[in-house]
Order: C-alpha cells, then structure tokens, then sequence
C-alpha cells in the first residue's frame, strides 16, 4: 500500500466514523444517557477534526481525497443503548486497523501523526466496552 | 500492504533470523548482519546492537528490553499485592505476548534475543533492574508506578516504531505501543482499596 492508498483508507474510516457518529448521537437520549451522548460527541467531533486533517494531509500530497458515501450500513439495528455502543465500538476497532496499516504504509510526520490515531482509537475503544487488546489494529495476531 | 515481512527486504550476508511461532505469518524474517561478537561490541550504534546489526534488529532489542522491564515490573507488583493480581493479569498476557514476538525478532546471542539470558537472570543488569524496581507498599502507589511504567512505555514503543524502517515492524510496534496505551486507561480504573498488599 502506498503512503497515499493507506491515508485514502484512513479517510474512507473516518468519513463512514463521521457518518455512524452522527446517527448514533441523535438517537443516544441526552437526558437518559448523558454519559454516553458526551462520549459519543466527542468521538463525533474527534472524527470529524481527522477527517479534515487527512483531507489535508492528501492534498498536500498532492492527492485528490476520496469523497464520502452517500449513507453507511449501520453494522447493527442501533436504536438500543447496547447497539449503539456496539456500533461506536466497531467503528473504533475499524479505525484501529486502518491506523495500524498506515503507520506501516507511512514515515515521518504522516507515521507519527497514525501512530497517535492509532492510540486514541484502541483507547477510545475501551470507553465503548472493549478488552484490552494486546495487538490493537492488527486481527491477524 | 503486504504484511508478511515484518523487516527489511535487503538480504544481510552473514545471517538470516527467522522469526517463528506467534509471529510467523506477520513477521517473516529478521534478517540482521551479527557477528560472534556483537555482543561485546555494544554501545556502537544502538544500544544492543552493534555497527553491523540490522537497524530494524537493534530497535527490535530495545522494545524487547522495555516490555521485559514492563513485564517484570507488572509481576512483582502481583506478588506484592496479591489482591491485584487478577486487575493486572491482562496486562502480564499482553506483556508476556509481546515479549515473545519480539524476542523471536531478535537473533540469538545479540543481547536480549530469544536464547540470550533470559528476564530473570543472575546478570547485573536484570539484577539492578529488579533492585530498582521496589513495588510500594501502598497499593495507590503501586498502581501509580505502573501507570507511570505503561505511559513510558507507550511512549518509547511509538518512537521505535517511527525509527523502524520497516513498515510491517512499525505497523506490529504501533498496535503494541496502543495496547500500552489501554493498560495506563485500564490501570486508571482500579480500585487500589481492592489491592491490600503485605503489611
């Protein structure tokens, strides 16, 4: 995978992170689950701040950024507190992989900045119900 | 990306290190230029490697070196506080895991590879390591040293994955420098009255 590829990758996760992250905050109660609807809005606004700095990120490298989907399958129905933490937690894990393979697919600033994505979301995780992992990002081992 | 290789594809003359068990599959190959004397030739370099050895070896032997540290702090914090151990066992996998996977990428006889001595070992090393790492009695501040260790560690796991040349290497260090991250989160969560130590 080229440095380009893997940061394209990167954003197709974060535009669908972005996607799910709204849709699951607007059915997470504020009143209800005010825990949950915090951690849900700043996983929204974290997304949502990578995915621009990847699109910027591509264009410096003089690359043209992949545009979102029209809509993404949620992975589950997501109307309960359960689904939609399962969603948030998928969605974190698929963010994990796509960050492990571009810090292998990257050097230098590019690397460093998956590198610090790629903690964020295997920490992130925990918050939405994951066990410690020993090889966050990487399913193979 | 191909995630076979886990180190550079250069063929080093003198000798090929192939890594096995958990790794095989992910890291095909260490290879690394060592000699009989590499180490006694320490302190070039790298620290645990000589001029000759593989750059990808030596970061390889210096991320084996902070998890074994990682490791044993992690057990002798369980042994001094026994109420904690079922808290930390998750942590005593991980670090043993990649211990493992690491130890299999260094190639034997540079320092801290897979038959060089092992963790618990008479050296002077391991033994001023194991003297400077005094588990407090407090369980709170028992826990905040390991807090302390996974956070160094994280840290040091994410630089030698941005030294690391090969990409499949940087890749395997990153995920073990985010599971770091995880332990310092998951650590964060222990009640320490849990933990009542030896009085």
């Amino acid at each position: 995978m080229t440095p380009v590829e893997a940061m394209q990758a990167a954003l197709a996760g974060e535009h669908a992170a972005v996607y799910v992250y709204g849709v699951v905050g607007g059915r997470v109660s504020v009143s209800t689950e005010p825990d949950l609807w915090s951690r849900v809005r700043t996983a929204y606004t974290l997304h949502r701040g990578r995915r621009d700095q990847l699109v910027s990120m591509l264009r410096t490298a003089e690359a043209e950024p992949v545009a979102s989907e029209v809509s993404y399958d949620l992975p589950t129905p997501a109307t309960s507190t359960e689904e939609l933490t399962a969603a948030a937690l998928l969605l974190e894990q698929r963010c994990s992989a796509v960050y492990a393979d571009m810090v292998g697919s990257t050097s230098g600033a590019n690397r460093q900045w998956a590198l610090e994505a790629l903690e964020d979301a295997a920490v992130r995780s925990l918050s939405f119900g994951a066990k410690p992992d020993a090889f966050p990002g990487i399913a193979e081992l | 990306m191909s995630a076979r290789s886990a180190l550079p594809r250069r063929a080093r003359p003198t000798r090929r290190a192939v890594l096995a068990g958990t790794a095989a599959g992910l890291v095909a190959g260490l290879s690394g230029c060592t000699s009989e004397h590499d180490s006694a030739r320490r302190g070039g370099r790298h620290r645990g490697g000589g001029p000759d050895v593989d750059p990808d070896v030596a970061v390889a032997s210096e991320a084996l070196a902070g998890q074994r540290a990682a490791l044993d702090l992690v057990v002798a914090t369980q042994d001094a506080h026994p109420a904690l151990r079922r808290d930390l066992a998750p942590l005593v996998g991980t670090h043993e895991a990649h211990v493992k996977l690491l130890g299999e990428a260094v190639p034997p006889g540079l320092a801290g590879g897979a038959t060089a001595v092992p963790s618990a070992s008479a050296s002077p090393a391991a033994a001023s390591r194991r003297s400077s790492r005094a588990v407090p009695r407090d369980p709170a501040k028992a826990l905040a040293d390991l807090v302390a260790s996974e956070q160094q560690l994280t840290d040091a796991t994410k630089q030698h994955a941005f030294v690391a040349e090969s990409g499949a290497f940087a890749r395997l260090l990153g995920s073990m420098a985010a599971a770091a991250a995880q332990h310092v989160v998951v650590l964060g969560a222990v009640d320490p009255s849990r933990g009542g130590g030896r009085r």
